[in-house]
């Protein structure tokens, strides 16, 4: 089993889009996959139809063991099972924080779904918080979408940072280029200079399109309402180069 | 899932129309498909519960307990070995089941079907409902009639709960016969139905002459079942079984002495090792050719694309191996040898034998043998030393073979708990030396292999580079199994296992 969170500090960075059609192609190459939607806002479980509730809450959520099992849904599609979120997700500190092991909670519930999934992707919330170290000791892999401005720049230097005061390992990061945007210069220009910067940057990119806001309409993942367009093509790209390194 | 049968006078409108009043549905389009079972030739996949299904480019592996995907691909090519996958689910799930066996068709059925979807509020959904018209078999026998399968998801047993009551309100019925079991049984095959340990019973009192053809006439079906399957080269482990079994044969013959009269124990000891003679190159290009990504990853990455020759020129050995071995079991004195063996080993065990040990009751015979190839195991063993030269090893591996087959053979005669012990230590022990074995052999046919003319060009000077790598690793490989042989042997020759033994086999 590997965990593959897919995250950013920032909102709006085409994190949760990511997770969807990432997940929904790793299940359609016969991974038995789990996507896991951390997010309060339940964005992931809503593309999913599936209702936002985690029976027993949050507590139950760091409790693991069954109280996971109970709550995992089946989604329309082989292979993909999806573990919904919840409103109280938004108290995941305020739980953690009085436990042994904080940062350490999600390993230990991550790994006891070891024999049943190949692979698990988080949605992330967008922080840096306990949830979000928690995320940083469990995944095996960081995928981190940028949107190639200086703002979302700047936030990424902040978590890389962040990832060196407190001992994380970096080598999990994984980052790809999210809302590409060709005709923008200074698009252009920021992921020259990231590429130069920074290593194991993907040379997949996600370009800004129209289908993928469109997920919010269908509820699917875009392979599966527009499986020829650009969109569903630069997914397939992501994920086969994300396999690759996995 | 849940298969259930269809009640006799089933009007499909009239429950379409009842599934509707209760349920919110979306049915899907018909699907007329063909599905092909595969398994390997000894049923690996039955034996864990699975199978896989091929329906159009698509192959996915079932669970048969539940019916449930675990794994599946679409492929554009066939699918034989494990190999013929790319980097996949399905492939990290197939590969330590079937190893390097080919998949093979069993059958064959065609049905027509629909998937009935059961939405929620939110349109998903929660329940399926396959409704089969048919299911054909490829020799156009029906192997199943009109029936309904229950395909529940995860996290909504609630909504398949009602679902299940609803098809039992309309006189449904649930069964427990898979899909699976029903189509095998109506082609006339029986699962599981091939195993090449032996699986033999014996009552203590069983004369051993006819024990012992017993144990001949198992061993030498499964040589006859595993003809074919060398002959078409489908994969390597038909040739293994065979040679286990002329193995098996030999060591029987030697071992159980006085049994036969002695110029039959003698004319097929020489036969059998004929046979065995016949196949051992082709299954040393076997054994090499299966480990070539165990060599690949002992070189250095700079080495590993070098090593290519050396796997090229084995498989054009191979070739030619095969068609020797082919040969040779097309040829007169190979069917001669087996008609008179099997002729033999049919015929009723004579009255009054001139054999001494014909008419003494198998338990004898078995504690007697086993316990005097464990006390020279012991003996050979306890003259190990670290400047014992490899052969004394080569012997003790070859000595501990032989009581493993004793004890395969008459493993019935004994409490399973006890024989299962010793099995386990012994197993440890064969092992270390098997290991021993392979290195030594490994690194002795390459040095033969490097100075084969085929190697003598200048393009394949790093050929002969990464095989001289290949032959330093395995040296210190060899050393290291060397090292661990006297802690091995300790375990085995532990006093509780000597007394173990002396309990079992010497009272």
């Amino acid at each position: 089993m590997k965990v593959i969170a897919i995250y950013h500090s920032k909102g709006g960075v085409g994190k949760t889009a990511t997770a969807v059609n990432l997940s929904y192609l790793s299940a359609q190459a016969g991974y038995n996959t789990l996507l896991c939607d951390l997010d309060p806002q339940s964005s992931a479980t809503y593309y999913f139809r599936i209702t936002p509730r985690f029976k027993s809450g949050v507590t139950g959520f760091i409790k693991g063991g069954d109280h996971i099992e109970k709550n995992i849904k089946g989604t329309d599609f082989e292979n993909l099972d999806l573990l919904p979120a919840d409103l109280s997700f938004r108290n995941f500190d305020l739980e953690l924080g009085g436990r042994k092991h904080p940062r350490e909670r999600l390993t230990g519930i991550l790994n006891s779904l070891a024999s049943e999934y190949d692979y698990i992707f988080l949605d992330c919330p967008p922080s840096i918080t306990m949830i979000s170290e928690n995320i940083f000791n469990a995944a095996d892999h960081i995928l981190i979408p940028v949107i190639p401005t200086m703002l979302s720049l700047r936030s990424y230097i902040q978590i890389r940072k962040f990832f060196k005061k407190r001992g994380y390992d970096q080598a999990k990061i994984m980052t790809f280029f999210s809302m590409v945007e060709a005709n923008k210069q200074m698009h252009k220009k920021v992921m020259t200079r990231m590429s130069r910067h920074f290593n194991g940057i993907f040379h997949s990119k996600l370009p800004f399109l129209y289908d993928v806001e469109k997920m919010g309409i269908y509820r699917e993942p875009v392979a599966v309402f527009a499986p020829n367009s650009l969109a569903a093509r630069s997914y397939q790209d992501l994920w086969e180069e994300l396999q690759t390194l996995l | 899932m849940q298969l259930y049968v269809t009640p006799p006078d089933f009007d499909h409108d009239a429950f379409m129309t009842a599934l509707g009043e209760r349920f919110s549905l979306k049915t899907e389009d018909d699907i007329s498909r063909a599905q092909c079972f595969y398994d390997s030739f000894d049923w690996r996949l039955y034996k864990e519960n699975l199978t896989l299904v091929q329906t159009g480019k698509t192959f996915t592996l079932r669970s048969l307990e539940d019916d449930t995907t675990i794994s599946s691909i679409r492929l554009d090519h066939p699918l034989v070995f494990e190999w013929d996958l790319p980097d996949s689910g399905l492939r990290d799930k197939l590969k330590p089941i079937i190893e390097m066996r080919a998949l093979l068709a069993l059958f064959e059925i065609t049905s027509n079907s629909r998937i009935i979807r059961i939405l929620d509020d939110e349109e998903k959904t929660v329940a399926r409902l396959k409704i089969t018209d048919s299911l054909q078999g490829n020799d156009n026998r029906s192997a199943m009639t009109k029936h309904i399968s229950l395909l529940p998801v995860r996290g909504y047993e609630k909504n398949s709960r009602e679902l299940a009551d609803f098809l039992i309100e309309h006189q449904f019925y649930l069964t427990d016969e898979s899909i699976y079991t029903r189509a095998l049984h109506s082609f006339g095959k029986t699962p599981g139905d091939y195993s090449a340990k032996p699986n033999l019973n014996f009552t203590p009192d069983m004369r051993s002459d006819e024990a012992a053809k017993e144990i001949y006439r198992f061993l030498a079906s499964i040589m006859r079942r595993n003809e074919a399957g060398v002959k078409e080269d489908i994969d390597t482990e038909y040739l293994h079984d065979f040679r286990v079994s002329v193995r098996r044969t030999r060591s029987a013959l030697s071992q159980l002495k006085g049994v036969f009269p002695e110029d039959v124990a003698n004319r097929y000891k020489d036969d059998f090792r004929y046979i065995g003679r016949l196949t051992n190159e082709l299954r040393d290009l076997d054994v090499y050719l299966l480990s070539a990504d165990d060599y690949r990853m002992m070189l250095p990455d700079y080495l590993q694309a070098d090593i290519r020759p050396l796997f090229a020129f084995l498989s054009k050995n191979r070739v030619s191996a095969l068609m020797s071995v082919i040969k040779g079991l097309n040829s007169e004195q190979y069917s001669r040898i087996m008609n008179d063996w099997e002729a033999y080993i049919q015929e009723p065990p004579e009255d009054t034998p001139d054999a001494a040990n014909a008419a003494l009751p198998v338990i004898d015979l078995a504690k007697s043998r086993i316990y005097k190839r464990y006390r020279s195991i012991l003996k050979e063993g306890n003259a190990i030393t670290d400047s014992s030269p490899d052969d004394a090893l080569h012997n003790l591996r070859i000595n501990c073979k032989k009581l493993r087959y004793l004890l395969e053979f008459f493993s019935s005669l004994f409490p399973k708990k006890e024989i299962g012990v010793i099995v386990k230590q012994l197993k440890r022990l064969q092992d270390n030396l098997g290991s021993f074995q392979d290195l030594c052999v490994q690194s002795d046919t390459l040095m033969a292999y490097s100075s084969d003319p085929f190697f003598s060009g200048p393009e394949n000077h790093k050929a002969l580079l990464a095989i001289g790598c290949l032959i330093g690793k395995l040296d210190v490989e060899k050393l290291a199994v060397r090292n661990a042989f006297a802690k091995t042997f300790e375990a085995f020759s532990s006093r509780d296992n000597q007394v173990r033994f002396k309990n079992l086999f010497n009272h």
